[in-house]
């Protein structure tokens, strides 16, 4: 393991650094891990303060959006003043103030199949707190096939899904194994709601995974989707299924584009 | 009433009757009016274990399962 932690490092991290699960080994590969942040919404917010605190060392961010006055309930790194700016701007200029010793790559795009050929490389982990399903599947193809582990979270109203895609468990299939596909006019933020509580939730359970994964720790998720329900506070772990003919990890995913 | 009907239990709140050893998960989703249009959209689990969609004309079942039946959600 390359580079030693600085004497601020130590200090910054030292409370982490006392879990039997972390160490001064896991926090050195937490800094050399290359994070990719797909969508700088209510869950990408969380999840990347949560990384960046944790001193993930570096974080790309993308997402095409600006930010709303609508955001600000749940999308708890803006401000007032950052109404209209790009929010993988800002959210990265707030990662910047909260953690100077990590770097934070921000990118002003969607996430599409052209931006999946350039970006989709080196990365040891790609988090999903997009808002479509369009994204979400493209994401879930194009992570399969350039055999990056993938993080996908999602959330409604009160409730989210999570599960991790990675490599070394598609045995247990990914996200289209799990729904064949999906429509965009059937629910979103915009038109079914959701409590911002509800998204801090979900992405902190995401932030927690992604740590855990990078310290080089086994996921339950990894062969299983975790159902998040902040009503009744009831939880659901579901064993994951491969479909041999999913288009995205079946025997025939040939026929998808290939990073 | 045939003596082999039997129930299985959904999302922990409902009960829905079957035919033991005959009726499959499609029988099920038909029951709960989800059609196949918006059913691309849903998963499937037996016991906690998830049933792929191609696997649910043949997904045989025989009372006292719990179904968890759960859709897509997008939101970020």
């Amino acid at each position: 393991m390359a580079e030693a932690l600085s004497d601020r490092e130590f200090i910054r991290y030292s409370r982490q650094l006392m879990l039997d699960q972390w160490q001064e080994e896991g926090q050195l590969r937490l800094k050399q891990a290359k994070v990719l942040i797909i969508g700088c919404g209510g869950l990408g917010n969380t999840a990347a303060s949560l990384l960046a605190g944790a001193g993930v060392g570096q974080l790309t961010l993308m997402d095409d959006d600006s930010v709303e006055l609508s955001n600000l309930p749940r999308q708890i790194s803006y401000e007032m003043d950052d109404i209209d700016n790009a929010k993988a701007f800002a959210l990265a200029n707030r990662l910047r103030e909260q953690n100077d010793d990590i770097e934070v790559i921000a990118l002003k795009q969607r996430f599409d199949l052209s931006c999946a050929k350039h970006h989709l490389i080196k990365f040891d982990l790609v988090l999903d707190c997009s808002d479509n399903f369009t994204t979400r599947f493209l994401l879930n193809q194009q992570c399969v096939a350039a055999q990056l582990p993938l993080l996908s979270a999602s959330v409604i109203g009160w409730h989210g899904q999570l599960l991790m895609i990675t490599p070394k468990t598609l045995e247990y299939g990914c996200y289209q194994c799990v729904f064949a596909t999906a429509d965009d006019q059937v629910s979103n933020c915009n038109n079914s709601g959701v409590a911002g509580s509800a998204v801090a939730i979900v992405a902190s359970y995401q932030a927690n995974e992604a740590i855990r994964f990078l310290l080089g720790h086994v996921s339950a998720l990894s062969q299983s989707i975790l159902l998040i329900d902040t009503l009744s506070a009831n939880n659901q772990l579901l064993q994951r299924t491969r479909n041999i003919d999913c288009v995205a990890c079946g025997d025939n995913r040939s026929m998808i584009d290939a990073v | 009433m045939p003596s082999n009907d039997q129930w299985v239990s959904v999302n922990q709140h409902q009960k829905i009757t079957i035919e033991a050893g005959t009726s499959t998960l499609v029988d099920v989703l038909r029951e709960l009016e989800i059609d196949s249009k918006v059913a691309v959209a849903v998963a499937v689990a037996i016991d906690n274990q998830i049933v792929t969609q191609s696997a649910w004309p043949d997904t045989v079942l025989h009372g006292g399962e719990q179904l968890s039946i759960f859709g897509a959600i997008a939101g970020g």
